[in-house]
């Protein structure tokens, strides 16, 4: 009702009867009239209005927030304006920076949240950490005390700047309200360009309700700051000419060929040029993997095909990838025999743990349209039969003696959706199954915490890709661990209030089993707290409790039936609790620190190859 | 960056193809003058010495002031490390939103000046050789 009311206060005298009618209207109507001068007429809108207003002008679609004290007037003036954006109540402020980036992992759009000062922006610094880490663009308004109070101990005050500066891109204090819509258009830029990245705009209490003329810039120019297009063009050619050379070259590919939308290219220069690829993590979907030229992802969980290609390749050519210790493990024995071409766009990036022979410095996929060109087909037939023996020595496989493994759930999902589906795993071991089990197809198709690695990130991340992809024909599957699913269980009832049909499963094994595994391996089998047994919900019935569907599987043969059945179910989402062996590890493995030649597997078998 | 200094892995792959690796391009630590224009904002500096604490940096002494322009500011860093590491300061400063010039002038022709108070005890018969000394030492007093 306030909202009929305030609609109607275009002029001062149509507010002033406004009010009067406030008056004697119920409660809650007075306070949001009671200014008459929330009006156009002057010219001057609110803080709160002009921030609005700016994220319309961006185009933002959903913005994920939680209210507080700080930021009250810019929830007050969302209700009057009734934004062209949607609001997702979230039900904690790292689920709405975790929804964020899903949102923009999906996407390819920058994920916006707004929460209050104080406990609100800290409960945002994981998100923002892990956007950091993962290059993920994402704008976070937090509230701030009063500028006057700044410094003071306020109430819910927290230096959130401070604490943020070395995990954002940039971030801005907003210190005077006619440049917090060119704050705003700056915040976006930042983030969406370059190597994207979190930016924070911190908003104090009396910016919001300053007034000010609203105009939204159309462009803004930052003189300190730029990022890099094409490719030096010399560099090209040396990198053409070092692909022409190559006997055994691989194609290191990483995230960046995603977000730059590279990969359809990637993948024609492959095929054209016969040469292997292997991805990182967050390359998983830039080569489709049931492609003949590929060899899975690489590293300490990587394919032993992958890492023994490495280990012999002549030539490495990394494509929007950073050289991870993850990825390399011991920096001294990793790729021995391989001369080095580096494509990314982030300076700093570029011989920052590995030396390479020929970096070039541009934006994957402008530097992949002037490669292109300059590359001819080439025969590697010798290099890939080497590789195919790799591949058969060493397959990706498990047991099959009637115990529930977690594998085997992966593989199920895939082959249920063909690959046709946007999977977001956890951080741990489901991570790596779900890395592993299933084939990425496409971009935009695997999404995971790599950089910080933080658990509770999938539940929140898949919610955001569901509301970026409502409508869309593939379905989102989050993959978790008990331990991580709990971290961010709140937001399941964000995903059933707005019936969105998540597929939850959850490889439950009753253990932090990536710190197990490590603990077996390393620690002499001292489990030391990693039980979660004792501390374990029914998950079912906490399913049910949201308003989702929850079921239960505890043998191989109800894995089909479990899965059917979650597909069934289109309104709401669907929580599966796998309830797994407890001592499976994920295989093969290159233990911390250890050179990538020294792989622990299970499933080696030479014969394999004959 | 040319003259870029060996990692472990280079090196090793050095040793796997024979080469020989030369004593010169071992892990020579060496005193780097940077200087840098700023945004003159309450932040800029902050970033600046953050990204020192927050990527291990060595960092020996700072100094900073306002520029000709007042928009921006004058800092001069001086800083230890090996050339990758100094090379990761330069792409690391230069990444910054808020730094407008990034140079290690190093190399560069330029006016190093340090301030140094003492204090003396002496007596009359003392004073000129005193004066003498420091007379050799600096122009200004």
């Amino acid at each position: 009702m306030s909202q009929s009311i305030v609609q109607q206060s275009t002029s001062p005298t149509a507010s002033a009867a406004a009010s009067a009618q406030a008056a004697i209207a119920p409660s809650g109507v007075q306070s949001v009239v009671s200014d008459p001068e929330t009006t156009t007429a002057t010219g001057l809108v609110t803080g709160a209005e002009i921030l609005i207003r700016s994220l319309e002008a961006e185009g933002v679609e959903i913005v994920f927030g939680y209210p507080g004290g700080a930021v009250i007037g810019i929830y007050d003036e969302m209700h009057r304006i009734q934004p062209s954006f949607e609001h997702i109540l979230v039900r904690h402020e790292q689920g709405g920076t975790h929804a964020a980036e899903g949102y923009a992992k999906a996407t390819g759009k920058v994920g916006t949240v707004l929460v209050t000062s104080g406990p609100g922006a800290t409960n945002c610094v994981t998100g923002i950490a892990d956007a950091y880490m993962d290059s993920i663009p994402i704008v976070v308004f937090t509230g701030q005390v009063p500028t006057h109070l700044i410094g003071n101990d306020a109430f819910q005050e927290c230096d959130t700047i401070g604490i943020t500066r070395s995990i954002t891109k940039h971030s801005f204090l907003v210190r005077d309200v006619t440049k917090l819509a060119e704050t705003v258009k700056k915040a976006y830029y930042i983030a969406r360009t370059g190597r994207p990245g979190p930016v924070v705009v911190d908003l104090p209490k009396d910016m919001l309700a300053a007034k000010a003329p609203f105009h939204y810039p159309e462009s803004v120019s930052i003189r300190g700051y730029s990022f890099v297009g094409k490719g030096d063009p010399a560099m090209v050619e040396k990198a053409a000419q070092m692909i022409a050379e190559s006997k055994q070259p691989l194609l290191y590919v990483g995230g960046g060929t995603i977000i730059s939308e590279g990969a359809e290219r990637l993948t024609r220069i492959a095929r054209k040029t016969r040469i292997p690829v292997t991805t990182t993590l967050h390359g998983l979907g830039s080569f489709p993997e049931d492609d003949s030229l590929s060899v899975g992802m690489l590293g300490m969980h990587g394919t032993w095909c992958a890492n023994q290609a490495v280990q012999h390749a002549d030539l490495l050519i990394a494509v929007g990838a950073r050289f991870d210790d993850r990825v390399t493990g011991k920096i001294a024995a990793w790729a021995p025999h391989a001369k080095i071409i580096h494509i990314d766009i982030d300076p700093a990036c570029i011989s920052k743990n590995v030396p390479v022979d020929c970096p070039i410095l541009g934006d994957v996929s402008l530097v992949l349209e002037q490669l292109e060109p300059l590359l001819a087909e080439k025969d590697t037939t010798d290099w890939l039969q080497k590789i195919d023996i790799w591949r058969k020595e060493c397959p990706l496989d498990f047991d099959r003696d009637g115990q529930l493994r977690p594998q085997e759930i992966v593989r199920a999902l895939r082959d249920k959706t063909g690959g046709r589906a946007i999977v977001v795993t956890d951080v741990g071991q489901n991570q790596m199954w779900g890395a592993q089990f299933f084939s990425y197809l496409s971009p935009r198709t695997h999404i995971t915490s790599g950089g910080l690695g933080t658990m509770g990130f999938s539940l929140p991340a898949a919610m955001g890709a569901a509301f970026g992809l409502r409508g869309g024909a593939d379905p989102v599957i989050s993959i978790n661990g008990d331990g991580g699913v709990l971290m961010n269980i709140q937001e399941l009832g964000v995903a059933a209030a707005h019936k969105l049909p998540l597929k939850v499963v959850i490889l439950n094994n009753s253990y932090l089993g990536m710190v197990r595994q490590w603990q077996e391996l390393f620690h002499d089998e001292r489990y030391s707290h990693t039980d979660l047994t004792p501390t374990n919900p029914d998950f079912v019935k906490l399913a049910e409790s949201f308003g989702c569907v929850g079921l239960l599987c505890d043998k191989p043969e109800d894995i089909q039936a479990t899965i059917d059945a979650a597909w069934e179910v289109t309104d709401r989402p669907v929580v599966m609790d796998f309830k797994v062996i407890t001592q499976e590890k994920v295989f093969p493995m290159v233990p911390a620190g250890a050179a990538t030649g020294d792989m622990i597997t299970v499933q080696f078998n030479s014969e394999n190859t004959v | 960056m040319s003259n870029e200094t060996l990692t472990p892995q280079q090196l090793f792959r050095k040793q796997a193809a024979g080469e020989a690796i030369s004593p010169e391009q071992g892990e020579s630590v060496h005193r780097h003058v940077i200087t840098l224009l700023i945004e003159n904002t309450l932040g800029a500096l902050n970033r600046v010495a953050n990204l020192f604490s927050q990527r291990g940096f060595n960092l020996e002494s700072v100094s900073v002031g306002e520029a000709k322009d007042l928009s921006k500011s004058r800092m001069t860093i001086v800083t230890t490390g090996n050339d990758r590491i100094i090379g990761q300061v330069l792409k690391q400063l230069n990444s910054l939103v808020d730094t407008l010039v990034v140079e290690d002038v190093t190399n560069v022709e330029h006016v190093e000046r340090e301030l140094c108070l003492v204090k003396v005890r002496c007596d009359a018969s003392e004073r000129a050789a005193l004066i003498a000394v420091w007379t050799s030492f600096a122009r200004t007093s």
